[in-house]
């Protein structure tokens, strides 16, 4: 267990810089959504005629259907970056190799410190709109904030697994970026096409909700049981990713 | 040779981000008897190839490969130790950056170019027809603005360290680029909306035509000169940061 610890912390720190850098870029959109209302409703909900309370359809515009989704996206898959074939560039890998612990552990600790900033990340708008909303005394139920936190962290899990892989089959570091990024945009694109179109497999919209029986877009509220299935497969998919990661790693000549 | 250093340090990422818009490119074009047939309101083929690729899912993918093209550098260099034997080549680091720039800056227009040379090619392949001319005013448009968001990524790659905290910073200044391009007081000028630029909102006549034959409207010189302008400021900016710094 110390093993891993430490490791952990070794991943911990490979990883601070960018996990902090997002989290604080994540929570400036969070509280300027809030304190900025006046100026951004008109910008996020203009003339649009929610049948609820506008602002639980502004934060949705806003945070768990728009540019705050995305961006936590986009940081999900930026964690996930980095590794041993990254160590291999910086001629670190021969050190960490070297450990006495096996590369499975390796690997283990990034994904397992990466599957735990997700969770961080997801659950940031719930703190921050909690609290700025209370100061700044307007309300966005918490049971919304909770139910879109659990999905903000399936999807990101996926697209996290998804670069985790990436970053272990590429070389190039930014090629691993690029390619990532490429699975984003080309995987919605992809699930458009019979007979995948039958399903609910587009995990942007099962993040925000959107086309999705659970959300009542009227209102821009998360309504009715969560997808449990679907969250559970998409858990599932995320960890054969990252025992397919696993695998690579263990039989990859990094020198 | 500063040249070709370049160009191997990218091409890897170039050509995967060539070989996605490709295909990207052809599945919106491959796809579209589908897709328009379930749209809620008829939608004419110029219509759709606009709101699939130049304003949607292919725009964004672009924007996000612009970006990844935008990251290296010397800072990064400095994490692998190569900084040394790069510094040591027998040119100024003006000239290193530069031609780093350069070489990314092709290759962004190179990309912006990708969608205008194969849409048109494969249009007759369904029956259909996309304007070349047009499609070459929608990669003047991404090219100028991908410079933007090119050199947004290398300013970054120049002051940040580590490999994909200027991706992180890039990608936040874009989203604050589009809130404040919504604010009131900015909307009277929209030159400045990157987004609608680069979208191509200006040419909206598209909305409105059933064909291509009578299209025409002019490009947004303005706006294209602003950014081109700002991106030369920030890799400006980048050279002397790069200058100026220890290694």
């Amino acid at each position: 267990m110390r093993a891993m610890a430490l490791l952990l912390l070794k991943a911990w720190r490979e990883s601070c810089g960018r996990f902090l850098l997002g989290a604080a870029l994540l929570s400036v959109i969070c509280v300027s959504a809030v304190f900025f209302r006046a100026s951004l409703m008109n910008v996020f909900v203009p003339n649009e005629a929610f049948n609820g309370d506008p602002y639980i359809g502004y934060i949705y515009r806003l945070v768990y259907g728009g540019p705050g989704r995305g961006f936590f996206t986009i940081l999900a898959i930026v964690l996930a970056l980095g590794g041993l074939q990254r160590e291999r560039l910086h001629r670190t890998v021969g050190f960490t190799l070297a450990l006495p612990v096996s590369r499975a552990w390796l690997v283990s600790a990034q994904a397992i410190l990466g599957v735990a900033q997700i969770v961080v990340l997801s659950a940031l708008p719930l703190l921050l709109l909690s609290v700025c909303s209370r100061l700044a005394h307007v309300s966005y139920p918490p049971d919304q904030m909770l139910r879109f936190g659990l999905l903000w962290c399936a999807g990101g899990i996926v697209f996290f697994a998804v670069a985790f892989l990436s970053a272990t089959l590429f070389s190039s570091e930014y090629a691993a970026l690029a390619a990532s990024f490429v699975f984003m945009i080309f995987y919605p694109i992809t699930v458009m096409f019979p007979p995948l179109n039958r399903y609910p497999l587009n995990i942007h919209h099962i993040m925000s909700g959107l086309a999705m029986p659970y959300f009542d877009a009227h209102k821009a509220l998360l309504v009715g049981a969560l997808p449990w299935t679907l969250l559970a497969s998409m858990m599932g998919i995320a960890g054969a990713l990252f025992t397919l990661a696993v695998y690579v790693t263990k039989r990859r000549d990094y020198l | 040779m500063l040249w070709y250093k370049m160009w191997r340090e990218s091409w890897i990422r170039f050509a995967v981000s060539a070989a996605a818009l490709l295909w990207m490119c052809g599945a919106v074009v491959a796809m579209q008897q589908r897709v328009r047939s379930h749209a809620d309101e008829p939608m004419s083929y110029a219509n759709y190839i606009w709101s699939a690729v130049y304003k949607a899912n292919v725009l964004d993918l672009f924007i996000l490969l612009a970006i990844v093209l935008g990251l290296g550098g010397l800072l990064q260099e400095r994490a692998q130790g190569t900084a040394g034997f790069t510094l040591s080549l027998p040119v100024s680091r003006w000239r290193l950056v530069t031609v780093r720039a350069a070489m990314g800056l092709g290759q962004v227009a190179a990309l912006a170019l990708l969608p205008a040379l194969l849409i048109p090619l494969l249009s007759p392949l369904v029956g259909e027809v996309f304007s070349l001319a047009l499609a070459l005013q929608f990669s003047l448009l991404w090219a100028t603005c991908g410079m933007l968001i090119f050199a947004l990524a290398f300013f970054f790659s120049a002051v940040l360290p580590g490999a994909y905290s200027p991706a992180i910073a890039s990608i936040a200044g874009l989203l604050l680029c589009s809130a404040l391009a919504g604010l009131p007081q900015v909307k009277q000028y929209p030159a400045l909306d990157l987004f609608q630029t680069i979208r191509g909102a200006q040419l909206s006549l598209l909305h409105s035509e059933p064909s291509l034959h009578t299209f025409a409207a002019p490009l947004p010189w303005l706006a294209l000169g602003v950014y081109a302008l700002v991106a030369i400021g920030l890799v400006f900016a980048a050279c002397s940061i790069t200058v100026t710094r220890d290694f």
